[in-house]
């Protein structure tokens, strides 16, 4: 073992945490090295010095001077801290308004409608004749503009 | 388990009995850790004062991952560290030789036979000098260790750094105190 290596375990000897393979090592360098001897010396008792270092006493009043600038607990809400949430929101919320730009844009407009198509939709069901149940509108030849000015001027209380 | 964790679930339930005795059962130590830190009676109280402070308002943030009593030392040490660099570390004396410093050490008064007020203030405030000469992070390693009585655990968790960095610093911090305490550390320096 060399002195590098004994060092760490210098400090671990001190403290007892040697494994005991180790401790047989660091015990046969110590035996031979005289450097290493006085620096677990010097470890040992500089320790020893600063733990007899004498406790200053506390001032009279101070745990009362303490308790006395203690603000009541914050609530739950208080510990959220909103302010730091929503900062960190900001780039979640640019992330989904980009996905959302980018998986719900604009599609392929549809094949644009003829009214009365889009009036057969609405107003219901054919019958088993092939004949629109719900309109009388519909049981005529119309065209779509005549057919939207029905609908537009019609009377809603009555069928058409 | 941590023996504070009654005191620490009903101070932050609002019971302020409960916070006091915390205070009281600390304030000891963390004056005197903030004092071998900051090297000043007045600021070291300003410092405890703070962390008390700081740890009553996040109670309701305290998860028990650490004992309370780790969780004041970090918040301590934060605050120590925050008061040093206000004050610009003016008045630190790490811009003083080595030499320099172990000459003022021992030249002056090391104390020796039945501690009595005088020496004590002596003994302490050699110690506390010499601590001083320290880098910021070799201080509060060896402090921590040594003053404080902590474990290299506990210290990891306080500073945030791995183990094998604290048992560095707390080596070299000792080796550098060897020269500085010489007086007190009576084995002879300058063999190796």
């Amino acid at each position: 073992m060399h002195c590098d290596e004994a060092g760490p375990l210098l400090l671990r000897r001190l403290e007892g945490g040697l494994e005991a393979d180790e401790g047989q090592r660091l015990e046969r360098h110590l035996e031979q090295c005289e450097t290493c001897r006085e620096t677990l010396e010097v470890q040992r008792r500089v320790a020893v010095v600063l733990s007899s270092r004498p406790v200053t006493e506390v001032p009279q009043g101070f745990a009362g001077r303490v308790m006395a600038n203690l603000e009541p607990v914050p609530g739950w809400l208080d510990a959220l801290n909103w302010r730091v949430w929503t900062f960190r929101l900001v780039p979640v919320a640019a992330a989904l308004l980009v996905v959302a730009a980018l998986g719900f844009g604009p599609t392929e407009a549809a094949e644009p409608m003829e009214f009365s198509d889009l009036v057969a939709e609405w107003v219901g069901e054919e019958d088993a004749a092939g004949v629109p149940a719900f309109s009388l509108l519909w049981q005529e030849e119309v065209t779509d503009d005549g057919l939207l000015e029905a609908v537009l001027t019609a009377d809603l209380d009555e069928p058409f | 388990m941590d023996p504070d964790r009654t005191l620490v679930d009903e101070a932050a339930a609002g019971n302020l009995d409960a916070f006091d005795t915390l205070v009281r059962r600390y304030q000891t130590q963390l004056v005197n850790y903030a004092l071998a830190i900051v090297r000043d009676t007045g600021e070291a109280e300003d410092v405890a004062q703070e962390t008390f402070i700081r740890a009553y308002r996040s109670l309701g943030r305290f998860r028990g991952e650490s004992s309370f009593k780790t969780w004041l030392y970090t918040i301590a040490t934060n605050t120590a560290r925050t008061a040093l660099e206000r004050r610009g570390r003016r008045e630190r004396v790490g811009d003083q030789s080595l030499d320099d410093e172990a000459q003022t050490l021992s030249a002056g008064s090391v104390p020796s036979g039945l501690p009595d007020p005088e020496t004590t203030l002596v003994t302490r405030d050699a110690i506390d000098r010499a601590l001083a000469t320290l880098p910021d992070t070799l201080r509060v390693a060896v402090v921590l260790r040594d003053v404080e009585g902590l474990d290299y655990k506990e210290i990891a968790k306080v500073t945030g750094s791995p183990i094998g960095t604290i048992e560095s610093r707390i080596f070299r911090a000792r080796q550098r105190l060897r020269v500085l305490l010489q007086s007190l550390v009576s084995v002879p320096v300058g063999n190796r």
